[in-house]
């Protein structure tokens, strides 16, 4: 009884002592299940970034490289059929191709293959890391790319795209014990060459030793009494300046008296620090949030706009405007218009005047009219009739309003002023009233402030019997010299899928322009453009200093025939003011090149302008007690930049 | 009358024994689903805010590119819900940043799939946007910690777990 006791007694021990067995063996099994969730996927999380990485850094890599190889000529690229070292590489309709059979070296998605091996995907050497690539223009295949479930990623403008797909296969350390050997885990990226909006509202270029009339140097925005800047965009200043040192005659804003900088919902950017110090009013404060290349000319890699006239081969013909005075109402089409008193051989011949409007003139695409017939006016016989679907309009000696003139689809070029006849100004508006009845489907309006010596505009003067471009020189711009000035124009606007006629594909990088201030119309020496690093004559730069790396302005060329309010930089001047400005609208882009400047004043009272415009220029300046505000609204027809970019 | 007492000796050595092994237990348990929950909401606020920057700007159709790409509140969540597996909707709180302002703050995702207003608001590219994301943990381990801080009603501590990412708008 004693031994069957003992044995009982052994047997509840062995019995109990087991439970504990039992029960962590159990709890084991959810144990692993659980330490899987944790160790597994954490370990699958971690891997997934990387995939993440790797993916970004191969599309992104791939798109730079393709980016670089084309330069900035992408305005009707297609995938090429035998692609090489200078092409950017499609992958055969749109193929996904796997990385290891992506082997010539010279292809662009070479480089995105390397990049995904130089973030942890090494697909050559790891069986378990795959890496897709898949590249296409936008136009060969529109309904990519797409998500990785074959959803169109809805964006246009792309000249070019690549997706990159990574996948891994992990092996389960925890999970495994529940059946899950291995898991997988993949990531997608696709990056393009796109069509961006450019993000500011204000962009002042000038740097340290820049300075507006002789002063304020380094100084972007110099304004004063109550004066307002406000713009829904960025406002990007690149003076590095922050108050002192050689040329900087204070910091990159100055906002004395009650005068105010907003950015409403945006940031001031600036490229120097701001002290942030009494009387100084700027919302929200001024930040260092951009890199050196966010300070540079956002139209940097551009030429100066090409004359769309030009595609003739030769000039278009002359209209000879009597003492450059046209009066009445008056339709004018798509010719050379210059001055003229007297005859040479029977040709009329050029006098350097203006063309000076005081009726209601209509420019006019489609017209063949030059200024109606009226009397003296006359048409020359040389030259062509222009055939383009965008029309050029020469303006000889520059153009002064005080009537009223009507400006539709085109390019509009002053050409020089003459210092004897027209007080610096190639354009001049008094008491003026300038409308624009160009639409976004016809292309928009496109003034170019120029001289003599523009790419491609000696063929133009060709055509006029006499040198019509002597003695004419880089001018400033004066809006609203007397009270009443109205100004609505409409840059030109780059073609969509909305407006397939719209521009022609050469201006498509110029989208948004309304008014182009001449590069040369400046005395910095900055190079916008690297067409122009040749010597004198380049095709490109018009004609230049070769002694200079930029074209610009020669010396005194400006500042002594021109000096609104004492004011004579040396570089091109838009004078607002000091008449009543009542109406500004300018829907688009006014660009002046960096040391050219804004100067709003006003002679009595406010003023604002107030549209939906992108200012660039060197800087904005007003007198200290009479300035105008800078209301800019949204812009509803920015200037594109051709980005890199993610966008999946 | 030795059984008795040896019986009464097992059971205090099971539960002598028992004590730390549920403790064990407990713990590895719920270390593991929290070190889970961490991976996931980091995971899974990585992941909505990088959808997000790239359905930015340029992804507005009012802009000339007429791009209709842009992204709302209730699409940012829906990312959010798929990267992360087992969020508890109705109290998993998310606050959306954008350019420093704060658009949606502390919501539960459950009222953020109703939020159809588009975000970023502040939709520049290069403007730094941010998702920060807010969970409750309730944890078993606190059996250990009776005093600890109370979830209401719930017999369990809530602790929260917190998850953020911030980048620039690419697009």
């Amino acid at each position: 009884m004693n031994e069957l006791q003992n044995r009982d007694r052994q047997g509840a021990d062995k019995r109990q002592g087991g439970q504990a067995i039992v029960l962590v063996t159990l709890a084991l099994f959810a144990m692993f299940g659980l330490m899987g969730l944790a160790v597994d996927l954490g370990w699958s999380f971690f891997l997934q970034r990387s995939a993440q990485s790797a993916a970004d850094a191969a599309a992104l890599g791939a798109v730079q490289e393709a980016k670089n190889r084309l330069g900035a000529s992408f305005a009707s690229w297609t995938c090429p059929g035998s692609p090489g070292a200078t092409d950017a590489w499609c992958t055969s309709g749109a193929a996904i191709v796997d990385c290891t059979t992506v082997s010539n070296t010279s292809s662009n998605l070479y480089n995105g293959c390397r990049y995904a091996v130089s973030n942890g995907f090494d697909h050559t050497n790891n069986v378990r890391q795959t890496v897709n690539i898949r590249a296409s223009d936008s136009t060969t295949l529109p309904a990519l790319p797409a998500t990785a479930s074959g959803t169109p990623l809805g964006v246009k403008g792309i000249v070019y795209w690549v997706t990159v797909s990574t996948v891994q296969t992990v092996p389960q350390i925890f999970s495994s014990m529940l059946g899950n050997t291995t898991g997988t885990i993949s990531a997608i990226a696709t990056a393009a060459i796109v069509s961006s909006v450019l993000p500011g509202s204000f962009y002042g270029m000038n740097m340290r030793g820049d300075c507006m009339g002789g002063s304020s140097c380094g100084k972007d925005i110099d304004i004063g009494g109550n004066t307002t800047i406000s713009a829904p965009g960025a406002i990007v200043l690149s003076s590095p300046c922050t108050g002192s040192g050689a040329g900087c005659a204070g910091q990159a804003i100055s906002t004395g008296g009650n005068s105010l900088v907003d950015a409403k919902s945006s940031s001031v950017i600036v490229n120097g620090s701001i002290n942030t110090v009494a009387g100084q009013n700027y919302q929200p404060t001024p930040a260092q949030l951009g890199t050196a290349k966010d300070f540079l000319d956002p139209t940097r890699g551009l030429h100066e706009p090409p004359i769309m006239a030009n595609s003739q081969g030769g000039g278009i013909k002359g209209c000879a405007i009597p003492g450059g005075v046209i009066s009445g109402n008056v339709t004018l089409g798509p010719y050379n218009y210059f001055s003229y008193t007297g005859f040479s051989n029977g040709n009329p011949i050029p006098d350097g005047r203006p063309i000076t409007i005081t009726g209601n003139a209509t420019f006019d695409p489609t017209s063949t009219a030059c200024d109606n017939g009226s009397a003296g006016a006359i048409k020359g016989t040389t030259g062509a009739e222009e055939s383009g679907t965008f029309k050029s309009f020469f303006i000889w000696g520059g153009m002064n309003v005080t009537g009223s003139v009507n400006f539709s689809a085109g390019q509009f070029f002053l050409v020089g002023q003459n210092p004897n006849q027209s007080g610096g100004t190639v354009f001049s508006l008094d008491k003026a009233t300038v409308t624009d009845t160009a639409s976004s489907s016809s292309g928009g309006t496109m003034l170019i402030f120029t001289a003599p010596g523009y790419p491609g505009m000696d063929i133009q003067s060709a055509v006029i019997a006499g040198a019509v471009e002597n003695g004419l020189k880089q001018g400033s711009v004066d809006m609203g010299k007397g009270n009443g000035t109205s100004i609505q124009l409409l840059g030109v606007t780059k073609s969509t899928s909305s407006n397939p006629t719209g521009l022609p594909s050469d201006l498509s990088n110029y989208s948004g322009v309304a008014l182009w201030m001449d590069r040369r119309n400046s005395i910095d020496y900055y190079n916008p453009d690297p067409g122009c690093t040749a010597a004198a004559g380049n095709s490109q730069c018009g004609t230049i200093d070769p002694t200079r790396s930029a074209p610009q302005a020669t010396s005194g060329e400006m500042g002594a025939n021109y000096c609104p309010s004492n004011d004579c930089s040396g570089s091109a001047v838009m004078h607002f003011g000091p008449g009543d400005i009542k109406n500004f609208d300018v829907k688009g882009v006014i660009y002046m090149p960096r040391g050219a400047y804004y100067l709003a004043e006003h002679g009595n009272g406010n003023a604002s302008l107030n549209s939906a415009t992108q200012f660039i220029g060197g800087g904005y300046k007003t007198p200290s007690g009479n300035g105008i505000d800078l209301t800019l609204t949204s812009p509803t027809n920015p200037f594109l930049v051709t980005i890199n970019a993610l966008i999946q | 009358m030795t059984t008795k007492l040896r019986r009464g000796a097992t059971t205090i050595e099971m539960t002598l024994i028992g004590i730390p092994i549920m403790f064990i237990l407990i713990s590895t348990f719920e270390i593991s689903r929290g070190m889970w929950m961490y991976h996931t909401t980091a995971y899974a606020v990585k992941q909505g805010v990088r959808y997000a920057i790239v359905h930015g700007r340029d992804c507005d159709p009012n802009q000339p590119m007429q791009n209709n790409c842009l992204v709302t509140v209730a699409q940012v969540e829906n990312v959010i819900e798929k990267a992360g597996v087992g969020l508890d909707q109705g109290r998993t709180k998310l606050t959306f940043i954008s350019g420093g302002g704060t658009d949606v703050n502390a919501a539960t995702m459950t009222a953020c799939k109703n939020n159809n207003s588009t975000w970023p608001v502040a939709n520049g590219i290069g403007t730094l946007i941010e998702i920060d994301l807010v969970t409750p943990f309730y944890s078993m381990a606190a059996l250990f910690w009776p005093g600890a801080k109370g979830a209401g009603a719930a017999t369990f501590a809530a602790t929260a777990f917190a998850a953020s990412s911030k980048e620039r708008i690419q697009f």
